[in-house]
């Protein structure tokens, strides 16, 4: 259970000398790369697992935290300035935060965005404090035919970040589960699809694998893209919003604080879709819908605060289930794993200490990049305008630098770049990638777990009819793989019309 | 008229069957004798055959080309991806080698003279940078890095 103790005591092992740089650094450095457009928190989470092996665990985790919760946040700085979204999730920010810079209140529109983001972290990081506990007792008494099922309904909930097209979504979520497959067979211990390769026996290294799929493989696209510079970004002054402002937007913030974390929880999707949907409420609720793309603050505001609001929601099946619901979590997932930290109930059974110290960092990690985003606005508006042609090939030597760092191993430097390569292969011909990762997860989870409960079942699959939990999360599943199926055909039918009508016109 | 199959989906589904092609071959050779466990191969066997599926599904469907995100591939460069991917190759055969300061320096300088930064900031940023990773994280975190072994060797 959540206790206040405890939470106490999180605080202040977070603000003593060991943790508080880290948490600092990890702010500073989420919002420089959240505001460059091309660098996400996702690549810079990955990228720095290595380097966190020497930390004691909860610096290294509380520095990663502080950059996925800012990394977030400061796609907006980007979108407001220059029309470029600096995360994928801060595609919603420039519809109404570009023409507020465009009229002369890029400042204003940063500081409503930054106050917006902190108000929706903070919600989402107090309820994950609140509602992990109880969710971990519930899953205490999960066993192996919850887990297969909860993995079966994860894997379906994936093909739906497939994006247009579900086949190729389909391929990347089977690549991942081939890849989960490599090393020891889970009940009878002989090794697969290893070919002889000693390096091979236990499989590939799983941060590796992450650090060629998220950081070089965007490296190298990025690298083809290089075209232009970005543009001048219009000057940042009078950052601070009046608190009169922002409290007359109260209704927008408890609808995307609610819709943020409701779309953080469900698994497969995050940031990007709670923002849209938030800032279209924002919109329909309006007094003033009319006023929305050209310049409303609301609209700023409801696409930041449900963008933070989704965050803590991420972070909730994951720490308690083990279950990653999307990319981001998949990568903080093997950042835990590294610090021997097995994410699940058993977690907040063992450590209830570490578990609330993690939600005392992600609590301060979202005051941290209000601070931070506030006092250091035009600093990060000049970080939009930062040379990629310099940074890319930075990030390249990180990636290989991070991969040798794993296991001081060469090998792990011929996997990550491998996946740099598939992976960069992948995004320019339409596969996504984050169902491939978090296939990767969750295919080991699936097997290992059908093949437990088959054990428990002396070999039945009959098993499952007396578990009834397993078998509404199986048919929940179900019930999901159609819902994608379905979406997918009506929207290759419309896909289809569009065509036919193009070329009848 | 219908579009015509996209290469890209063309290769993933060789590949694609290709792959479901070695895991079906690499299940013949596991015990087989199937315990309460289940036996080990069937996952593997039905991972290679929706694998098939899906790759067959790629290499005769029709889908469209996919679009890039703002719309123009114009000003892509696949060919800058390319070198990249070489010279990256090079880097991780000459990492343990020649550590991180002498590999780093050259790769970067490598890379940001590919995507086209002018030397006058490559140089700097190519020399600083390797240093800078070497003290923060060798000296300050102690996180293992390669130190060179032709460096040891020449007793430096």
């Amino acid at each position: 259970m959540f206790d206040p103790q405890l939470l106490a005591h999180g605080f202040a092992a977070i603000f003593s000398w060991q943790v508080l740089p880290f948490l600092l650094i990890g702010s500073l450095l989420g919002i420089i790369v959240g505001a460059i457009p091309g660098l996400t928190a996702t690549m810079a989470i990955a990228l720095l697992i290595p380097f966190t092996f020497k930390m004691e665990p909860i610096s290294g985790i509380v520095m990663l935290l502080a950059i996925y919760a800012s990394g977030i946040y400061a796609g907006g700085i980007a979108s407001i300035l220059i029309r470029t979204p600096g995360t994928p999730a801060a595609a919603a920010t420039l519809l109404d935060g570009y023409p507020m810079a465009q009229k002369g209140q890029a400042g204003r529109a940063i500081g409503i965005a930054t106050i917006s983001s902190g108000i929706g972290g903070l919600f989402s990081a107090i309820c994950l404090t609140l509602f992990a506990p109880l969710l971990a007792t519930v899953a205490l008494r999960f066993s192996a035919p919850e887990y297969f099922a909860l993995a079966v309904f994860g894997l379906t909930v994936t093909m739906s970040l497939a994006g247009n097209s579900l086949l190729r979504g389909f391929a990347a979520v089977l690549i991942g589960l081939g890849v989960g497959m490599i090393g020891v067979d889970p009940i009878g211990g002989f090794p697969r699809f290893s070919f002889g390769l000693p390096e091979l026996a236990g499989g590939f290294n799983f941060v590796a694998v992450m650090i060629g799929l998220f950081s070089l493989s965007e490296a190298f696209r990025q690298m083809e893209q290089m075209s232009v510079l970005p543009p001048v970004p219009p000057a940042v002054k009078d950052v601070l919003p009046k608190l009169g402002e922002i409290l007359g937007m109260w209704r927008v913030y408890v609808r995307s604080c609610v819709y943020g974390l409701i779309v953080g929880v469900a698994p497969g999707v995050g940031a990007e879709t709670s923002s849209f949907l938030s800032y279209a409420e924002a919109k329909r609720n309006s007094k003033h819908p009319e006023e929305f793309g050209k310049g409303a603050p609301e609209g700023v505001a409801a696409a930041q605060s449900a963008e933070n609001g989704s965050t803590g929601g991420d972070l909730l099946p994951m720490l308690t289930l083990g279950v990653p619901g999307d990319a981001a979590t998949a990568v903080l997932m093997g950042a835990l794993t590294i610090h021997n930290l097995q994410p699940g109930p058993l977690l907040f059974q063992d450590r209830p200490d570490l578990v609330h110290q993690i939600f005392a960092g992600m609590i301060s990690a979202n005051v941290t990049f209000v601070i931070l985003g506030l006092l250091g606005a035009r600093l990060f508006a000049k970080v939009v305008q930062i040379d990629r042609r310099v940074l890319v090939p930075l990030v390249c030597l990180l990636s290989l630098v991070g991969a040798y760092a794993i296991d001081n191993n060469p090998f792990d430097v011929w996997v990550t770049l491998a996946f740099g390569v598939i992976g960069w292969l992948m995004q320019r011909n339409g596969f996504p990638v984050s169902p491939l990762v978090l296939a990767v997860i969750l295919g080991g989870m699936m097997e290992s777990n059908l093949r437990r409960t088959l054990v428990m079942g002396l070999g039945s699959p009959t098993i499952f009819l007396s578990r009834p939990i397993a078998l509404a999360i199986l048919a929940l599943a179900v019930i999901t793989l159609w819902a994608v199926i379905r979406r997918s055909i009506k929207e290759a039918k419309d896909a289809s019309d569009k065509a036919s009508d193009t070329a009848r016109a | 008229m219908a579009a015509a199959t996209y290469t890209g989906d063309r290769v993933a589904g060789i590949a694609l069957a290709a792959v479901a092609g070695i895991i079906w071959w690499q299940s013949t050779l596991w015990p087989t004798s199937g315990d309460v466990g289940g036996n080990p191969v069937v996952l593997p066997r039905i991972l290679a055959g929706l694998m098939l599926a899906v790759g067959v599904a790629l290499l005769l469907g029709r889908r469209a080309a996919p679009q890039s995100e703002d719309g123009d591939t114009s000003g892509h460069k696949p060919l800058h991806a390319l070198a990249a991917i070489a010279v990256t190759i090079l880097l991780a055969a000459l990492f343990d080698w020649l550590g991180l300061i002498a590999a780093g320096i050259v790769y970067v300088a490598v890379l940001q003279r590919i995507v086209g930064a002018p030397w006058r900031i490559a140089l700097p940023f190519a020399v600083a940078m390797p240093i800078v990773i070497w003290l923060v994280f060798y000296k300050g975190l102690s996180v293992p890095l390669p130190q060179g072994e032709l460096w040891i060797r020449l007793g430096f």
